[in-house]
């Protein structure tokens, strides 16, 4: 069974670059463009991984990962949060927010698939 | 202190004053001497008239008396007894009358004094008396005494005819002496008469005429004798000393025809008792008038010199800057119209400069606004910097994910050509990512958008953090990495993320330029601060770089930069992390042998340093 990661990312080049990176590696991919769509998916999945991107527009990613967090079923999920650029207390924020991984931008692509099989071999 | 206006003011006052004074008193006492002395002078001249003109009459009488019988004396004949014995009846004044007929001989004498005789032919041929009476003169002989106190003066007059004879009578002067004792002068004042000769024939003190004092040695009686002369005529006062030495007014008449003068004298202390006392009050009102000028004076120098000074003091005042101070000079002058001009001067000034303040407070505001609005466009310029670097680092994220993805053939086989130009394409953009997220990090610091979050850290973790991020670079060169860092370091407090960033630029530039011997990190202690230096065995830096190397794009060879992948900006923003923990940064090196760098950071940062 194929394993399933949701990505949580608005901008199209970036969804499109996890795409195809963890399809290659034959990753079920679900794809949300909003903070509230990934809240959504990722109740209706139920995910193996979650990639959360941080500037999201409406729901930001730190509110998502909470809300997701707040779900008994989708305690455990490992959440990965990606951001750009690191800015001072940027990581500190995703912690508390109860993400498992951070990840600033740019990732590359190949350090990142090295971070997802951590937590989904 | 009196000023000097003041001193000249009243001596100028007292002078004028005074000298006024003093003048019109001198003049005016000068004056009424001449005038009290002229005015005495009159009186005892008119007295002195009056008796001159009394012994005159006195001896006129007799000589007329004598001319009446005279004729009757014919030639050589004696005249009749019986009128010589009437003469004598009729004027008591005669005490004696001869006959001398023109040969010289007495013919008749009756004498209340002794026993008339008739013709003793006594010789009176050389007497003075006969022989200044032959001449047809009458003849006043001297003054002679009798009985030793009586004076006695001989008359003598001839007869009309050539062969008459001569009548001599001897008149007693008692009659002078009571004239000259009626004679009073004041208290102390008397009359005297002297004769032709000088001597004195007549004296309130008769002891002195006894004494038969000549007094031709007077010099009023010597200037008298000299010019005698007329009655009647104005006589100027003299005043002389008597015969006791006293000062005395004196003046004189003549008595003709026996050439004497009688003298009227009075003694200056008493003549002139008004006249002092006059003086004296003349003197002390001068002396009050001066008292009360010099008074005076010095009220009215003190009323001019006092406006004059509340000008001076009032124009030191505006003059130190009290331009709310006003003149108050109330003279009605020019005094008071020259302190209004100070006033109406004093208002301009102090409303110019009024006036300046607010258009220095006016450019000052605007200045502020303008440098206000300077640091809001700053800051903007940085946002948009900082913006701008988001929004292209999106794209370029884009870029190079695909561009890795490429390489890592995850779209199928790529040729090896391709494959090569693709690995520099991800190079490029990698490059292109760092210089845009120095940019972004400048700029956030220069819009005061990077805050430090201050935790507490072990430096012996944060270095080993960059030697762990560091290893693959310095073992790729061959360089050996040594750090020294004392095990007993306390805990620091600061931003360690961005510390890191310091550390992980200076040992990342001590790499990349180092391409043989090693590169060191040693950590020390020193007044509450840490001191770091990063040290390499590099080609160091000149002294121009060395000065230059911590500003923003400064490249020490553009080319060799490039190369290296460095962005220019690194140190300016390790500079930047130092200053904002209160730290400084350094460099020293010697070309050709490597450089160190140097900071200091403060052990416990408890607050963000402003940045300029």
């Amino acid at each position: 069974m194929s394993r399933k990661i949701l990505v949580v990312e608005d901008q199209e080049d970036n969804r499109r670059i996890l795409r195809d990176l963890l399809m290659s590696a034959d990753y079920e991919v679900i794809e949300a463009v909003t903070g509230d769509a990934g809240v959504t998916a990722a109740e209706t999945h139920r995910p193996d991984l979650i990639l959360m991107d941080i500037q999201l527009p409406g729901l930001d990613g730190y509110e998502a990962t909470r809300r997701i967090r707040a779900n008994p079923d989708l305690q455990q999920t490992p959440i990965i949060v990606v951001t750009s650029y690191a800015l001072s207390g940027d990581d500190v924020k995703a912690f508390e927010a109860g993400c498992d991984a951070y990840m600033a931008k740019p990732f590359s692509p190949r350090k990142l698939l090295a971070k997802v099989r951590e937590y989904v071999p | 202190m009196k000023g000097k206006l003041f001193r000249k003011y009243a001596v100028l006052f007292v002078t004028l004053v005074t000298g006024a004074l003093l003048a019109n008193g001198l003049i005016e006492i000068y004056f009424s001497y001449q005038e009290n002395k002229t005015a005495l002078a009159r009186i005892q001249r008119e007295k002195a008239l009056a008796a001159a003109l009394k012994i005159e009459q006195f001896v006129s009488k007799i000589e007329l008396q004598i001319s009446w019988i005279a004729p009757r004396g014919a030639s050589g004949v004696s005249p009749e007894k019986v009128e010589y014995v009437r003469l004598l009846r009729k004027d008591p004044a005669i005490t004696e009358v001869r006959f001398i007929d023109s040969a010289g001989r007495e013919q008749l004498l009756v004498s209340r004094l002794g026993m008339d005789r008739e013709k003793s032919g006594a010789d009176f041929s050389q007497n003075p008396a006969f022989l200044e009476a032959k001449r047809g003169k009458t003849y006043f002989s001297p003054v002679y005494f009798r009985k030793g106190s009586e004076p006695y003066m001989t008359i003598a007059m001839a007869g009309p005819r050539k062969r008459s004879g001569v009548t001599v009578a001897d008149v007693n002067l008692k009659f002078v002496w009571e004239v000259v004792n009626q004679i009073r002068v004041g208290k102390a004042g008397g009359a005297y008469v002297v004769g032709s000769e000088g001597n004195l024939i007549a004296h309130t003190n008769i002891s002195l005429v006894l004494k038969k004092t000549d007094l031709s040695s007077l010099p009023q009686v010597a200037a008298a004798r000299e010019s005698p002369l007329n009655p009647g005529q104005e006589e100027k006062v003299s005043v002389a000393r008597d015969l006791q030495g006293r000062q005395v007014l004196t003046t004189y008449a003549p008595i003709s025809p026996m050439g004497w003068f009688i003298f009227l004298e009075q003694p200056l202390a008493e003549a002139f008792v008004t006249l002092y006392a006059s003086i004296f009050r003349t003197a002390l009102f001068v002396l009050a008038g001066i008292v009360l000028s010099i008074l005076a004076s010095l009220i009215l120098a003190r009323r001019m010199v006092t406006p004059i000074r509340a000008l001076r003091d009032g124009a030191a005042r505006i003059g130190a800057g009290d331009f709310g101070h006003r003149m108050n000079v109330h003279t009605g002058d020019e005094l008071e119209s020259l302190g209004e001009e100070f006033n109406q001067m004093t208002t301009r000034l102090q409303e110019s400069y009024a006036h300046l303040e607010e258009k220095v407070k006016a450019r000052t505001h605007d200045l502020n606004e303008a440098f206000q609005q300077l640091e809001i466009a700053n800051k903007h310029k940085s946002e948009f910097l900082a913006n701008m670097s988001h929004e292209l680092r999106t794209p370029l994220n884009a870029i190079l994910g695909y561009t890795e993805l490429i390489v890592d053939k995850i779209y199928g086989d790529v040729p090896d050509k391709i494959q090569e130009v693709l690995e520099r394409v991800g190079e490029n953009g990698r490059h292109l990512l760092s210089l845009i997220n120095d940019v972004l990090d400048l700029s956030k610091i220069e819009a005061g958008r990077l805050t430090l979050s201050l935790n507490d850290y072990s430096m012996q973790d944060l270095v080993q953090t960059v030697i762990t991020s560091v290893e693959s670079l310095g073992a790729e060169k061959n360089l050996a990495l040594r750090t020294e860092v004392p095990s007993d370091l306390v805990t620091g407090k600061g931003d360690e993320q961005r510390i890191a960033q310091v550390f992980l630029n200076l040992v990342g530039n001590a790499i990349k330029f180092t391409d043989e011997g090693e590169v060191s990190i040693e950590v020390a202690t020193s007044n509450s601060s840490f001191l770091v230096s990063v040290s390499d065995t590099g080609p160091g830096l000149s002294e121009d770089d060395q000065q230059g190397i911590f500003e923003e794009f400064h490249q020490v060879d553009g080319s060799s930069t490039r190369e290296k992948g460095g962005t220019g900006l690194g140190l300016s923003i390790a500079k930047r992390i130092v200053e904002m923990h209160g730290g400084s940064i350094w460099v020293e090196s010697t070309p050709g042998k490597g450089s160190t760098f140097w900071f200091t950071l403060p052990i416990r940062v408890e607050q963000q340093e402003e940045q300029k």
